[in-house]
């Protein structure tokens, strides 16, 4: 039987001479959402991009259900991978026109238009709540907007699994809640497997099945949200002190920070 | 709300619609093609014209005399089409440089492509190469362009990776360097005769386009053109960002390398035998883009008859205004375009962006 799911088996990465990620190891499977929690500069970017195989991996490999992911032809990885970046998108394509720019990938060079291809764009959009800014240029969105234009793009990529850094900064408390509960129904209906790197712990707690927390390059602590956000493990790697409270019958904890 | 106030380019996502649009700007560059060859310091009618093309469609006719099918024959069309053609490479140019270095200054002179061409053409007048043969400038203006492309390109690139603000600064940086030699060139060439030839050059002309030009040009501008238009909707992936386009399947190193090779080849062709054409490269796509949007697999095919029938255009006003006299084509074209620009801007302001 064909293997499922995404494996990274001791990753290590550096630019140059600075060492960015050393032997670090995870696994999610479809269904499933794995948070990757770490302080600024810990690498978890990089881990992401070389998930997604935009960077090489140094050493170790990243699996796609069982096959190495710089072996899979680009157009295939497209469909079976998605990514979404940190940083706000600015150009003066429409909001519709972006969406689209992932559905290229199952249309023909030339065909420049298909109903039922902008179908499942508009759709993507109604779902991220942007489906009347379809004919506005992005460079005329807010951040929040913008962010919402590139996860609409991301959902109508129909990719297995989804890759995404920090989904919900910048967006407003109830996007936050929204996104957060799309990538969730994401998870359960189309079964996609999820990756996201996330800093709010607490929604972190409450969302991932599994948390992966870096600390210096490293895998620090990684398993359930109730096992890795303890008292000790804030301390030592946010350097914040924190009260945690476990939430009854569920993994999840509240955290709240003292300062 | 202020979004409301905001006019987004039509969409032209119906296929009629662009179909539509093509057909037009063809209509309308055959008309000013038609209308350019009547026009000139040798009367030719409107009738003696058509009659021209019966004739060459293999209508015999002698309602048109054989002085006037020599003119249209050996100077007009070759000229007209010469400067339709490279007018419209020069904007595709145009599109493909601003898009890969999201730029809104990108014009195909950006990376020292002009600017070592005109170094080439004046250093063959300056030794009187020149004079040996009608080919001497083109060649040692391409060999100019390609002498800095080469150089910009060495500049800029590190173990395979082309860095967009090292390619756009170390352009401007060799380009100035050039235009310093062009100038100590003309300075110091004593004789007023071939001054006046290299100055004359410099403004970019399309009076010694002859069927050989033409031939030689026509497919190096148009084969690259129809290349970038299979490759324009990697251009929309890659304006959204690298990374982004990396994982929608683009491969971003190749596809970057290999649209701007595409474009320099057309600038510098264009460059080496008409001089440098002012402008047309850096507007054209913005206008078009503010009335048809930003998608390039519309934008290239509309930019490049825009771009033909402005040049073409142009040159037919440098030579009919102060006619038997002639004005140089880069002087219409810079004041045409930079009023109507300036327009577009200020009727435009909310509504520009930075790419």
């Amino acid at each position: 039987m064909k293997k499922n799911g995404i494996k990274v088996e001791s990753v290590s990465f550096s630019f140059g001479k600075k060492a960015i990620l050393n032997n670090v190891s995870l696994e999610v499977f479809p269904g499933k959402i794995l948070g990757i929690v770490g302080p600024n500069g810990s690498g978890k970017t990089s881990l992401l991009k070389i998930i997604a195989g935009i960077l090489k991996p140094d050493k170790g490999f990243v699996q796609v259900d069982g096959e190495n992911i710089n072996k899979i032809k680009r157009s295939d990885r497209a469909k079976l991978i998605s990514y979404l970046p940190q940083f706000e998108e600015n150009h003066p394509f429409t909001v519709l026109e972006t969406v689209m720019m992932s559905r290229y990938l199952y249309m023909g060079r030339f065909q420049i238009q298909d109903d039922s291809e902008k179908d499942i764009a508009i759709k993507a959009m109604s779902r991220v709540g942007i489906e009347n800014l379809s004919n506005v240029n992005i460079y005329s969105l807010s951040g929040g907007e913008r962010q919402r234009v590139m996860l609409a793009r991301m959902l109508a990529q129909s990719s297995k699994y989804l890759l995404m850094d920090e989904p919900v900064t910048g967006l407003d408390i109830k996007y936050q809640i929204q996104i957060a509960s799309l990538i969730r129904e994401q998870s359960k209906v189309m079964n996609t497997g999820n990756i996201m790197i996330m800093h709010n712990l607490n929604l972190a707690s409450k969302l991932c099945d599994e948390i992966l927390m870096i600390f210096k390059g490293k895998n620090y602590t990684y398993g359930i949200p109730g096992d890795v956000f303890t008292k000790e493990n804030i301390l030592k790697v946010f350097s914040v002190d924190s009260t945690i409270t476990q939430n009854f019958h569920t993994t999840n904890v509240d955290i709240k920070f003292v300062s | 709300m202020l979004r409301n106030t905001v006019r987004t380019p039509k969409q032209y996502h119906v296929k009629g619609k662009l179909i539509f649009g093509i057909l037009f700007l063809i209509i309308i560059s055959l008309f000013t093609i038609y209308v350019s060859i009547n026009v000139g310091p040798y009367e030719i009618s409107k009738g003696e014209t058509f009659n021209f093309f019966l004739n060459y469609l293999g209508f015999e006719n002698h309602l048109i005399s054989d002085t006037q099918i020599a003119i249209i024959q050996t100077v007009r069309l070759p000229r007209i089409l010469m400067a339709f053609i490279v007018g419209g490479g020069l904007s595709v140019s145009g599109v493909i440089m601003q898009a890969l270095f999201r730029n809104n200054l990108a014009d195909p002179s950006i990376i020292g492509v002009s600017a070592g061409g005109a170094t080439g053409a004046v250093f063959a007048i300056f030794t009187g190469i020149a004079v040996l043969s009608v080919w001497a400038i083109p060649f040692f203006a391409f060999l100019g362009s390609f002498i800095a492309l080469f150089l910009v390109f060495g500049i800029s690139s590190f173990a395979g990776r082309i860095s967009v603000p090292t390619l756009i600064l170390s352009g401007i940086a060799i380009g100035a360097f050039l235009n310093s030699i062009t100038s100590a060139i003309i300075l110091f060439s004593g004789d007023i005769e071939s001054q006046r030839q290299m100055i004359f050059w410099l403004a970019g002309g399309f009076d010694t386009a002859r069927w050989a030009g033409l031939k030689f040009i026509a497919p190096i501008v148009i084969i690259p053109s129809i290349i970038s238009l299979i490759f324009a909707r990697d251009l929309n992936i890659l304006m959204i960002g690298e990374d982004q386009a990396e994982s929608l399947g683009i491969r971003v190193q190749f596809t970057r390398n290999f649209l701007l090779i595409i474009a320099s080849i057309i600038t510098s062709v264009s460059v080496a035998y008409t001089g440098v054409i002012a402008f047309v490269g850096l507007i054209i796509p913005h206008i078009v883009r503010l009335v048809i949007g930003a998608d390039n697999r519309i934008l290239i095919p509309f930019t490049f008859f825009s771009g033909s029938i402005f040049v073409l255009f142009s040159d037919t006003l440098a030579r009919t205004i102060i006619s038997p006299a002639e004005i140089r084509v880069g002087l219409i074209t810079s004041f045409l375009g930079a009023p109507f620009f300036i327009y577009l801007l200020i009727t435009n302001r909310k509504n520009f962006y930075s790419l």
